[in-house]
């Protein structure tokens, strides 16, 4: 290689090279992120800068992982404590979807609905669980039904502001036309106002998923004997913190595994939302 | 007599800004129209002239605040399938495909999905979209959009096709071939259209009859036949058509009419 050769190199190269450099994917940052982290956590328990008791090595959690898996803690193994859940959640979300959705409809809709509806989906909407779940226990008893009552009543909110909100996304054209070719009030609803309105309500679950793995451990707090929420409580009160970070970790990798569902759902069924 | 009518109409807005007195402003006054079907009555005026008010009022969207609408001698109380209204937005509903927004009109008539999708394809082919039939309406382009807004309207066989500046939002050239196109579904139809414009040229070559409206408050100031979609239907070349001595003189003497009002302010 020649020196004049070099020279060019190195006058055309510098600016793209440094720009390379700067440039970071998204994706390694996350990954750089989280090895970072790791890291220092194995740091902290090894050179035990904090009590075992506090932050257990990442090796005792994933001990506790595998005997979460086979033996089970508190009279259920992880499978059955992580079903519990799912199925408190998912039973809440539908209910939740079929209440909300007809009252966002008639919010948007309709000015009786929304001089009913609107100040009760606004009382409810900043009120922690953990506020009313005390007067559900005493109204509903400690079954069943006032987890998932709990549950639901934190999701029904976004799903009723989101679905009004959507509906008001079909624009008076839209409608217009619609009644231009005979449709009823009922037909614009069902053939316009809740097409459109289907974007804003997948977004509206959304957050109330994440609400409903939220409200989750207050749920449990109550008489529960299986379930992700129960069993993080159990192990806390005897400071069984590996189980504790393992029902953490279990709890962030569901939500997570449904937010994706949830977002391929929505490119794969609403590819117009956004392109109109 | 089957016309749709509008006998002594005026529409007034009342507005209140804040807790300022309630305003009024007149849009219509006065205004007096009739259309027959078969009939291609092309509207155009300045903006303020109360031209999609006039067609809000035909089509039933709004109430008129004196006067009445009528169709066939009967009031009209609200919107209906023999008033089909295409809008310059083309107002399509994206999570339909191109044949399911043209069915639309159909489904709410109660017709069988078999019987409908094979008519909107039919219905399609009319305005020349039967290969993009099965397309999403986010894959089409704003002239084929306004198409299938077309074929949509013809679906629910109206007998008042009702246009806000359908064509308002299209290229030059797209839209001197989709003129040509309004006249041959208006032919093949044997729809009344109400045809709301602003270009005085499309308004000439497309109407059996041209009306004027003036703004503040809006009213008719010319409502005259002309023959010049005739001549295009009897084979006449549309460029040929439109610079034709008559045709030149016609567009001048409307355009004087629009802004009659005017030339005191200039």
């Amino acid at each position: 290689m020649s020196a004049g050769e070099t020279i060019v190199d190195e006058a055309s190269k510098p600016s793209g090279a440094k720009r390379a450099a700067v440039r970071v994917s998204p994706a390694l940052a996350t990954g750089l992120t989280a090895l970072v982290l790791l890291l220092l956590w194995l740091a902290a328990s090894s050179l035990q800068w904090v009590s075992p008791v506090f932050l257990p090595h990442p090796t005792k959690v994933l001990a506790a992982v595998s005997r979460l898996l086979t033996q089970g803690y508190v009279d259920g193994t992880l499978w059955e404590h992580a079903a519990a859940s799912l199925s408190r959640v998912f039973t809440a979300l539908a209910f939740s979807v079929l209440v909300a959705v007809p009252v966002g409809l008639a919010i948007a809709t309709s000015p009786l609905g929304r001089g009913v509806l609107d100040p009760l989906i606004e009382f409810i909407r900043p009120l922690p669980p953990l506020a009313y779940l005390p007067l559900i226990i005493i109204w509903f008893g400690i079954g069943e039904p006032s987890k998932v009552l709990v549950i639901a009543l934190a999701m029904v909110a976004p799903i009723a502001i989101s679905t009004a909100a959507g509906v008001r996304t079909a624009s008076q054209n839209q409608v217009n036309a619609a009644r231009s070719f005979g449709a009823s009030r009922l037909d614009v609803l069902l053939h316009v106002q809740l097409p459109s309105a289907i974007p804003a309500i997948l977004t509206g679950i959304r957050i109330a998923l994440g609400a409903g793995w939220s409200t989750l451990v207050a749920a449990e707090l109550v008489a529960a004997s299986r379930g992700l929420g129960f069993m993080i409580q159990s192990a806390a009160q005897f400071l069984v913190t590996d189980i504790v970070i393992v029902g953490i970790f279990v709890i962030s990798a569901l939500a997570f595994a449904f937010e994706a569902l949830l977002r391929v759902v929505e490119r794969r069924f609403v590819r117009w939302s956004g392109r109109y | 007599m089957t016309e749709l009518r509008l006998n002594n109409v005026s529409l007034s807005y009342s507005r209140r800004d804040g807790f300022g007195p309630v305003r009024s402003t007149e849009v219509l006054r006065r205004v007096s129209l009739s259309l027959a079907p078969g009939e291609f009555v092309a509207v155009i005026g300045r903006s303020g002239s109360g031209k999609t008010s006039l067609l809000n009022l035909a089509a039933g969207f709004v109430a008129p605040s004196e006067g009445r609408v009528t169709r066939a001698g009967e009031a009209i109380t609200g919107p209906g399938a023999d008033r089909a209204v295409v809008f310059q937005d083309d107002a399509l509903y994206p999570w339909l495909s191109a044949r399911d927004n043209v069915a639309f009109p159909l489904r709410l008539a109660g017709v069988g999905r078999i019987e409908r999708r094979e008519r909107a394809g039919e219905l399609l082919g009319q305005v020349g979209l039967a290969n993009e039939a099965d397309r999403q309406i986010w894959e089409l382009s704003g002239g084929q959009r306004q198409r299938v807004g077309i074929a949509r309207a013809l679906a629910a066989r109206p007998d008042f096709l009702l246009m806000d500046e359908p064509l308002g939002a299209l290229d030059a050239m797209t839209r001197e071939r989709m003129q040509e196109l309004l006249l041959g579904v208006w032919q093949v139809s044997g729809a009344g259209v109400l045809l709301i414009t602003h270009s005085v040229e499309e308004a000439l070559f497309l109407g059996t009859r041209v009306v004027v409206l003036a703004p503040h408050p809006g009213r008719i100031v010319l409502d005259r036949r002309f023959g010049f979609s005739q001549r295009f239907a009897d084979g006449e070349a549309a460029r040929v058509l439109k610079a034709a001595p008559d045709f030149i003189a016609a567009r001048e003497e409307l355009i004087t009419a629009i802004y009659a009002d005017e030339t005191v302010a200039a």
